[in-house]
């Protein structure tokens, strides 16, 4: 319930946050609204010796069209691109997994950058990212750079991110009709198994949440469907090329399972 | 949350247990930091460990136990306070990130010893509580949904509560007080 | 709750499935009533009588719920 000790400090820029990233090295963590971090601390699962705070970088708290995509500042509440209107309009299916982000009181104050620098293979936001290819855009000490969203999700709760780099930005195609299916015991759980789809690019894409130690894209599914199939016959392709993972919930089995029918779900109501 | 361990790296420090003769021991108070909060009106400025817990410092350092804990994994929304007037899970927050912040608990929101807020009062008409426990944290939520959706319908309720568990009613009681409160009839 | 062993799985109120309110249902809720005849007010202890109809109501929902997909489900022999 109590976190480890440790040395607290408040960056009041990015680039103060990677210097104070630098100088710490593996010792530090940054925080911003801290309900990926702080619960693992509680835990005692992660005991960083120093926490970089930087939750008031208000400057990295903007959501924007930029024509064809839209940019998406790192440190936006939940909460806020749940109901942000540019969001709601051109990617709305970014909008509506915000909101099936675990309670009101967490999207008070969760961040998306937080999100998906966790890394999670069972949070939302990560597999609906991936699942529309976006691009997630880092500052080191050496400047900025673009990760595809296939490449930043690099392991089990491990990002691309370097240890003194600081994810500023988050990249959106616009997508149009789209649907989320999250399949849990209870409303404010984490996903047994998600699946997210959205008509972007000029087809269907698919992102898969909890189906192996990263989010996935259903990228059988999606050859499927360029390739003629219907919704139900691509959406049995689901689970192929995925290690889904065996918990209290669900079987490795029953997640392949729920793949499949979600997948389906979700693309008939994509219209796919 | 406890099945679902990362094997990564997310510390540099590894200790299994207290440890006195260890100078690294994670457990050894930290340095303080000085914070200033506003607390139901009340200006507070205080020396505390950074991973002090907002939970704990409203609850010991500032004497104000209405805001229970319930549990160790972000999940009964019994410690649920405002900050800036939305709710916030105090147990997911350290104190030191409340600095200049302007919270509100559940002592705080009656206008007056004599004069319950409309949403404690409806919980009372409405038999809205059992044990008590989950209240306050439960009441502090449905004012911030309130807030958010100041017509909601039972769905819209149920839902805005999800992140606030209660053993003993079965939410029923509580989702009528909402609704009630809110100012619709309850069918 | 599941037993793993001898050790209890569930570790912590995420993993233990208290439901919430987004899960539970509308209740309606009504009286019987049987005057004891044993005393001139006619009371006696309820405990939380009213909590041993709702165990066999759920299971005459799901029953209800499942005999008409399954045929080997059948009201006969559910819970009275």
């Amino acid at each position: 319930m109590i976190p480890a000790a440790f040395e607290y400090v408040r960056a009041d820029s990015a680039e103060q946050a990677i210097q104070l990233l630098g100088e710490h090295g593996d010792e530090a963590k940054l925080m911003a609204g801290g309900h990926s971090l702080l619960p693992m601390m509680k835990l005692r699962l992660a005991v960083p010796a120093v926490i970089v705070d930087i939750d008031r970088l208000d400057d990295l708290r903007y959501v924007r069209d930029e024509g064809d995509h839209i940019a998406i500042g790192a440190l936006n509440r939940l909460r806020t691109l749940e109901i942000d209107p540019v969001l709601g309009e051109h990617c709305p299916i970014l909008a509506h997994v915000a909101h099936m982000v675990g309670d009101p009181s967490v999207r008070h104050r969760g961040t998306i950058g937080g999100s998906l620098a966790h890394s999670d293979p069972a949070a939302d936001l990560p597999g609906a990212v991936l699942g529309l290819g976006g691009t997630l855009v880092a500052q080191g000490p050496n400047g900025t750079r673009e990760i595809a969203a296939g490449d930043f999700f690099a392991g089990y709760f491990e990002s691309a991110l370097a240890p003194d780099e600081i994810l500023t930005e988050v990249r959106v195609p616009k997508s149009g009709r789209f649907n989320y299916q999250k399949f849990n015991r209870r409303a404010q759980d984490w996903a047994i198994v998600g699946v997210a789809a959205a008509q972007v690019n000029g087809g269907v894409q698919v992102g898969l949440v909890h189906m192996g130690s990263t989010p996935l894209r259903a990228t059988a599914v999606e050859e499927a469907l360029a390739g003629g199939a219907s919704a139900a016959e691509a959406a049995e392709h689901a689970a192929d090329g995925t290690e889904p993972p065996s918990d209290l919930n669900a079987s490795p089995e029953y997640r392949s399972h729920l793949a499949r029918v979600l997948t389906r779900r979700a693309l008939e109501a994509a219209g796919a | 949350m406890m099945g679902r361990r990362p094997h990564g790296w997310l510390g540099a420090r590894r200790h299994d247990k207290a440890d006195d003769s260890n100078p690294e021991d994670p457990d050894t108070e930290g340095e303080h930091v000085e914070i200033s909060v506003t607390v139901n009106g009340t200006a507070h400025q205080s020396d505390i460990e950074p991973r002090m817990l907002l939970v704990h410092y409203l609850r010991e350092t500032l004497g104000l136990t209405g805001t229970n804990i319930g549990c160790d994994t972000s999940s009964c929304g019994a410690c649920t306070i405002h900050i800036g007037g939305e709710s916030v899970k105090s147990c997911t927050m350290l104190a030191v990130q409340a600095d200049g912040a302007d919270i509100l608990t559940i002592e705080g929101l009656a206008p007056s010893a004599d004069d319950l807020h409309p949403m404690q009062e409806a919980f009372r008409q409405n038999h809205g509580l059992q044990c008590g426990y989950c209240t306050p944290g439960m009441v502090m939520a449905a004012v911030s949904l309130l807030e958010e959706i100041p017509k909601p319908t039972e769905r819209e309720v149920r839902e805005g509560l999800e992140g606030n568990l209660c053993r003993c009613t079965g939410y029923h009681n509580i989702v009528k007080a909402v609704l009630a409160a809110s100012g619709q009839s309850v069918s | 709750m599941t037993a793993t062993e001898e050790r209890i799985a569930e570790l912590a109120m995420a993993e233990y499935l208290v439901p919430s309110p987004a899960e539970a249902i509308n209740l309606k809720t009504d009286h019987t009533v049987t005057p004891s005849p044993s005393n001139p007010l006619a009371v006696k202890g309820i405990g939380e009588a009213g909590t041993i109809a709702s165990t066999p109501a759920v299971v005459n929902a799901i029953v209800d719920a499942l005999c008409q997909i399954d045929q080997n489900t059948t009201q006969e022999g559910s819970a009275q």
